[in-house]
């Protein structure tokens, strides 16, 4: 690589150059984006489930509301935490793409990242309004913890770290395998429906909630929204954003080393 | 005849090209239980809250998840391996020579793959099918025969509809998300559909025939299936084949290859 004049100001230069460039390229693909609120439903069908169940039965840990604010936050948390790197690093890698990404003098895990940002910036002018109107129209605003705003942002800020990590990692297995794609199934069921997309981990049987705790699922969706609507205790607060810490690092780490690891084994067999 | 003779053919030689993908059975043999074992908790929590969904009781209700999954297998095994890839063989072209085969095109597109390794999830649906039928004291032949006449709609139901989904690839050139779509509407039929409010449940009925891939089949094995119900099923199922047939006959019409 050739030597660079130091240039402070780069990073900033390329971020807006990666983040105009990702925005032009969703902006092509609006169709896509119907099919991807369509798909990001589920919470809200759960949402009317858990309802009809509340209101059937005398008494429960969550009421109606408790459940409209969960579940209106799982369907805002889902769509922040899209899954955009697995069939695109598997295509890149096995067709060779990643060859060309390669020449240019930065790690394609920024255009990428970029890209999910757009991703998520692209959705939140058609979700957030379904949640606010969903609030307001089921009284779940009530419930929200409003006063925590700061753990809350710093919470969905990790979980969108560790999903997005985590995703790039099995990704990343593209270098190994032939097809990643099964690892997409294993993250759905992992984080989505242990992490509390179906139902609140507080209602699961006690010992698979104490797996649920100690595994990153629990930090992709479950965590935020717990701090949201005021379940999280003083002192299991520390605890979860510990685990969050923790987990964010192991994923970065691990990102890091299967991208190394298997750069060499791809200019391998590539040359 | 020869359709059996062509899947004979198709299949062992999608076996063999499965045979080179032997990570994947890792991948899933570590997925199928934790996807098992998430449905029970996920279950579970349900009923921690009330002792009836919609009217099923838990044993009951443990069917439905059970044929949740096997439909999750099946789109595993047969859908996602095969009309799954249909974008793909548009992009780049390799639709083309399907076209030049002396073999219908849209069963060639919908059967020529097999992905032995999503088994797993078959075998756990059935046993969670076998256990609801013996937790309700329900193993007969008739119950056995219906519900796997139920599942047989309920399949074609769910096979048409990815069809319909996929066919739309060739006026969408980016629709590998189209997927999430349906498996959004399957995950939902997880739960018994009579417990969500009047108007979602005539939507998942009349409007998207949800209820009739995974809640008929159950309904089936509960001894809840009611004579107009189990009618519906099959002429859906045939109604829905039908049109997907017809649907993909028009895009491949209009389809103008990719290099040309």
């Amino acid at each position: 690589m050739t030597r660079r004049r130091f240039d402070p100001l780069r990073p900033l230069r390329l971020a807006r150059a990666l983040v105009a460039h990702s925005f032009s390229e969703y902006a092509a693909y609006r169709m896509e984006m119907v099919f991807w609120v369509v798909g990001g439903t589920l919470p809200l069908f759960m949402m009317f489930l858990w309802i009809e169940l509340a209101e059937q039965r005398a008494t429960g840990s969550f009421s109606a509301a408790d459940f409209a604010a969960y579940f209106l936050l799982v369907f805002l948390v889902r769509h922040m935490t899209p899954f955009v790197p697995v069939p695109e690093l598997e295509r890149a890698i096995r067709h060779g793409e990643l060859s060309a990404q390669l020449l240019r003098p930065l790690d394609p895990y920024w255009p990428m990242s970029a890209s999910q940002l757009m991703d998520i910036a692209h959705r939140l002018p058609i979700t957030v309004p379904v949640v606010i109107v969903g609030m307001i129209w089921s009284g779940a605003w009530q419930v929200i913890a409003f006063e925590d705003w700061p753990l809350l942002v710093l919470a969905v800020f990790g979980a969108i770290l560790l999903h997005y990590n985590l995703l790039y990692c099995a990704g990343l297995a593209a270098f190994w395998m032939e097809r990643v794609r099964g690892f997409e199934g294993l993250m759905w069921n992992g984080y989505f429906v242990l992490g509390g997309g179906l139902a609140p981990i507080a209602l699961f049987p006690d010992l698979v909630q104490q797996i649920i705790v100690w595994s990153p699922f629990r930090y992709m969706i479950s965590f935020p929204i717990e701090i949201a609507i005021g379940r999280v205790a003083p002192a299991d607060m520390w605890f979860g954003f510990a685990l969050l810490t923790f987990w964010v690092a192991f994923s970065i780490g691990l990102m890091r080393l299967l991208w190394h690891r298997g750069l060499r084994r791809y200019a391998a067999y590539g040359s | 005849m020869r359709v059996l003779r062509l899947l004979r053919s198709f299949w062992t030689n999608a076996l063999q090209v499965e045979l080179e993908f032997r990570a994947d059975l890792l991948v899933n043999l570590i997925n199928a239980p934790l996807m098992f074992g998430a449905g029970l908790a996920v279950l579970a929590a349900v009923f921690s809250e009330t002792s009836s969904v919609g009217g099923w009781s838990f044993d009951e209700a443990v069917a439905v998840l059970g044929v949740f999954l096997i439909v999750d297998g099946f789109v595993g095994t047969i859908l996602s391996p095969n009309l799954g890839r249909l974008p793909e063989y548009i992009r780049l072209g390799n639709l083309d020579y399907m076209l030049l085969m002396p073999v219908g095109s849209h069963f060639q597109v919908s059967l020529r793959n097999l992905n032995l390794w999503e088994v797993p999830n078959l075998l756990l649906g059935t046993a969670l099918i076998g256990y609801s039928m013996l937790a309700l004291g329900r193993v007969d032949p008739a119950t056995i025969a219906l519900f796997l006449l139920m599942l047989a709609a309920g399949l074609t139901t769910a096979f048409a509809l990815w069809s319909i989904i996929y066919t739309s690839a060739f006026w969408f050139v980016r629709v590998s998300n189209l997927e999430v779509m349906f498996r959004t509407l399957v995950d939902v039929g997880r739960f018994p559909v009579s417990a969500l409010p009047p108007w979602l449940r005539l939507l998942l009925t009349a409007v998207l025939p949800v209820a009739f891939i995974t809640n008929v089949p159950a309904e089936a094995v509960a001894g809840r299936l009611d004579w107009t119900t189990g009618w519906l099923a099959l002429l859906i199922a045939a109604i829905a084949l039908a049109v997907s047939h017809l649907f993909w006959r028009r895009a491949i019409a209009s389809y103008t290859s990719a290099s040309s």
